[in-house]
């Protein structure tokens, strides 16, 4: 086979590749509705702010907590509006791309520094392994609004700030359950096996250690996902969160905790928006643990257990 | 018709999944009478196990369903009972022992506990079930048994754990014995133990005994009849004796011929190859340490005292002994994979625990290893073709990239397997395929020794017989030199052209196999053998060696 040959190969194959995904991910009709929904959040994350700059601000005293479903005041107030009279259709659109990228960005960054660590703490133990770990038993131990009190008390209430706050506080969460699942896999036969063929540490981590672990972490990573949203909006609502006028929907659940008993749809509609965004990238990340799994990865190619 | 304690007749218990329906057993007929032991024997998948799991009601249903047939057990027909007249039976008149015997006691309890456990649960006063378990203790062979009675069950070894589960199986004085390969788990000579104790009970109980084996070995040991199963269907059924030595349907008759060790001896010539690997006065000591501080008590474990062997070219050793032998640590000094605390391994006359990681990364490709469990030792999230290739991976410039596809389809087809199983996952692999992938893994490199670590141990019979089969010509084609190491004299007898035999981390008995198994010195491998002397008896039928 000359070179051109196998490039084109390799490229046919990658095709293949996106069409069978596309497939798989058909096949299993729950994950594929939570991924329509979570493109559907990220567009609006990323066009949303620039399409309505000003809706999302704008006050109209005379529409103050509007309720849902009544176009009389236009089809922004569709979903009802605030106590100032700001439409929330387009406060939860602009609101999307801060709590996106907040709630991304916490839980990538915990989820990397946790596994990093993880891995060091359980792969070399010893001495180094319990250092680390007993430093993430101290910040697990620390209370982690206190924690985000001090920080953002000294650092300045940024949105990069809270990333860092909420990355930090929940990191140990993901750097035991790493541990653990190293402590086991370092153990199986397989990675003996590659020890004794003079495989590098980098190469036992890589490709046989991290690659099993890896499951577990992602289906934990979308379970924090939901948690960091709600984590975000405490510390929003105690002022030191993102700041007015910015908007995230842990800021607008809080903001409408004064007037549930009289107009339930400003906290509903953001909190209606977490949960779905959160169910719907637990049911994409149980998904991806099966198309990673070889062994699972037949219940969604459409066909018989081999 | 005549009434036996336990019948099961034309038993047809199917499994349904996804819209598939297997067949587990097929009008299934074998009974029990008192005081006889009645052997289920059969590879992985034959079924053997779903009867006597009927017979105790843990078939989950669905999946399960039984399709037709009845277990007759005292002139009732225990399928249509009620779920609590079914806990009436079970435990109490139809008891069971485990093969794993760690998971199947309760890591909370003490042993006396789960002992007498079983007996106040029918009624027995606290009291006088302890005293009935701490007899029950003795009974089975534990020693100093009212101290024992409050010990937790990773306080015993293995035998002892199967001998506490048996004294809760007879607490209630059942009626059957149902044995769920209890000795698999277990050395040779502790196995031998166990099934003289099943023995005995049974001469002084009455009790009928139910084995499900895999191993000819303990069926011709303790059976006095003995049902063959194959695929869900009984081939062959008759007197221990009869089955044995002459077996009427072809799979009892292929089953019998791969016993390991009926084929003669391997005809050994002098050694005069080249010392291929000299290992020299290896010892391996583990410090103890004790309290808080971890101070040293001076006492030390030997797990390797003063080991020393040859290799030559084109030989098989092979290396015998039970758990805490010190075998597993030699071959992981072996492999590089723990240091010894003195002593040298030598390749070729080079010592392969040099400080020089170049030089040594050489020599290690020499040695290559394969393991006892072909399922733990490959990772399930690789394709064959990546799990093969890998050693390239690790030691560059042993072969290009662009040939690693064509010499991995090369790989599988010597070891009996097709070249497009490359893509496919471990998974989707038996037993007996896996080992072969992880025997193609260990030629990827072109070694010249390959260690079998256990490496046909947790096969069936007929699957170690075509994995020897298969090392055979390797060697042959290859002019490979093997380190055979097995828990069990048997599986080395007609391959290995020298036996070493290992207790205690010392070497007992070294020479050739037809020695060591004809004229053995050591009273330790005396024992070995004696563990089996109805297996020792089928052998004396062998047939020629086949070169």
């Amino acid at each position: 086979m000359n070179l051109t040959q196998s490039v084109k190969s390799i490229q046919d194959d990658s095709n293949t590749h996106v069409r069978d995904w596309m497939l798989m991910l058909w096949r299993d009709k729950f994950a594929f509705v939570g991924a329509v929904f979570l493109s559907v959040v990220v567009f609006f994350a990323v066009v949303g702010p620039s399409v309505l700059p000003d809706s999302a601000l704008d006050m109209n005293l005379m529409a103050r907590n509007a309720p849902p479903f009544d176009l009389k005041q236009g089809w922004l107030y569709i979903l009802g509006s605030d106590n100032l009279g700001r439409s929330l259709l387009a406060r939860l659109i602009v609101g999307a791309r801060y709590t996106m990228m907040i709630a991304a960005s916490a839980v990538l960054l915990g989820l990397m520094v946790g596994t990093v660590f993880g891995v060091i703490s359980g792969y070399a133990g010893g001495r180094v392994g319990n250092i680390i770990l007993r430093s993430a038993d101290v910040i697990m131990s620390f209370p982690s609004l206190l924690l985000a009190l001090i920080v953002l008390f000294v650092l300045s209430p940024q949105v990069s700030n809270v990333v860092l706050v909420l990355a930090l506080s929940r990191m140990p969460i993901y750097l035991r359950t790493c541990r653990a699942e190293v402590l086991e896999i370092r153990e199986r036969q397989f990675v003996t096996a590659a020890r004794a063929m003079g495989a590098s540490h980098t190469r036992m981590v890589f490709l046989h250690i991290l690659p099993n672990a890896l499951p577990t972490l992602m289906t934990l990573a979308t379970l924090e996902f939901a948690a960091v949203m709600l984590a975000e909006s405490s510390l929003s609502f105690l002022g030191l969160g993102v700041q007015a006028p910015a908007v995230t929907w842990g800021l607008m659940v809080a903001d409408g905790r004064g007037y549930l008993a009289t107009a339930w749809w400003v906290s509903f509609w953001p909190g209606l928006a977490i949960s779905m965004t959160a169910i719907s990238a637990n049911l994409l990340a149980n998904w991806l643990r099966t198309v990673m799994d070889p062994a699972q990865r037949w219940r969604l190619e459409g066909r018989k257990k081999s | 018709m005549i009434d036996h304690l336990l019948e099961v007749r034309d038993l047809s218990i199917d499994f349904h999944s996804r819209g598939q329906t297997a067949n587990a057993v097929k009008n299934v007929n074998w009974h029990l009478d008192r005081g006889e032991t009645l052997a289920i024997l059969g590879e992985s998948g034959s079924g053997k196990s779903v009867s006597a799991s009927a017979v105790m009601g843990i078939i989950d249903m669905p999946p399960g369903e039984v399709v037709s047939g009845s277990i007759m057990f005292d002139g009732q027909d225990i399928l249509n009972l009620s779920a609590s007249k079914r806990r009436k039976i079970n435990g109490r008149r139809i008891a069971m022992i485990f093969q794993d015997t760690l998971s199947a006691l309760n890591p909370v309890y003490s042993v006396g506990h789960q002992i007498s456990e079983s007996m106040s649960a029918h009624g027995e006063t606290p009291i006088n079930a302890r005293k009935r378990a701490i007899d029950l203790l003795a009974r089975v062979g534990i020693t100093e048994p009212e101290r024992r009675y409050n010990d937790y069950p990773h306080q015993f070894s293995g035998g002892q754990r199967q001998r506490v589960m048996i004294a809760a199986a007879i607490a209630m004085k059942p009626d059957v014995l149902i044995a769920d390969e209890p000795t698999s788990a277990l050395d040779v000579t502790v196995q031998a133990g166990i099934l003289k104790l099943l023995k005995k009970l049974q001469a002084e109980t009455g009790m009928g005994i139910l084995m499900i084996t895999h191993d000819l070995g303990v069926a011709a040991e303790v059976a006095d009849r003995v049902v063959v199963m194959n695929q869900g269907e009984v081939v062959e059924h008759g007197d221990v004796t009869d089955v044995l030595a002459k077996p009427q349907h072809p799979y009892t008759k292929r089953l019998l011929n791969a016993v390991p060790g009926r084929h003669g001896y391997p005809a050994t010539q002098e050694q005069v190859g080249e010392v291929l690997l000299e290992v020299s006065h290896v010892a391996k000591y583990y410090g103890i340490f004790q309290g808080f501080m971890k101070t040293p008590t001076g006492r030390e474990i030997r797990a390797l005292d003063d080991v020393s062997l040859t290799l030559h070219k084109g030989e098989v050793l092979g290396i015998v002994g039970e758990s805490g032998s010190g075998k597993s640590t030699l071959v992981n000094t072996l492999l590089g994979l723990t240091r010894p605390t003195s002593g040298d391994v030598l390749f070729r006359g080079k010592s392969m625990l040099s400080e020089n990681l170049n030089e040594m990364r050489a020599l290690r490709r020499r040695v290559q290893v394969v393991f006892q469990d072909p399922t733990a030792s490959l990772n399930p999230r690789m394709s064959i073709a990546r799990i093969i290739s890998e050693p390239w991976a690790i030691h560059k410039n042993v072969l290009p990239r662009a040939q690693w596809s064509e010499r991995v389809a090369e790989l599988l087809e010597q070891v009996g397997l097709s070249a497009d199983f490359a893509k496919r996952y471990p998974h989707q692999f038996s037993g007996g395929q896996r080992q072969r992938i992880a025997i193609a893994r260990a030629l990827a490199l072109q070694p010249d020794i390959i260690i079998c670590d256990e490496a046909v141990s947790a096969l069936d019979v007929s699957i170690q017989a075509q994995v020897i089969e298969l090392l055979k010509d390797l060697k042959r084609q290859h002019g490979l030199s093997y380190l055979f190491v097995a828990h069990d004299l048997p599986v080395v007898r007609d391959f290995a052209d020298r036996t070493i035999v290992m207790q205690n981390g010392k070497i007992v008995e070294t020479g050739r196999t037809k020695d060591v198994f004809e004229r053995s010195e050591h009273p330790y491998t005396q024992k070995l053998l004696a563990s089996r002397p109805q297996e020792e008896k089928l052998r004396s039928q062998t047939t020629e060696p086949v070169q």
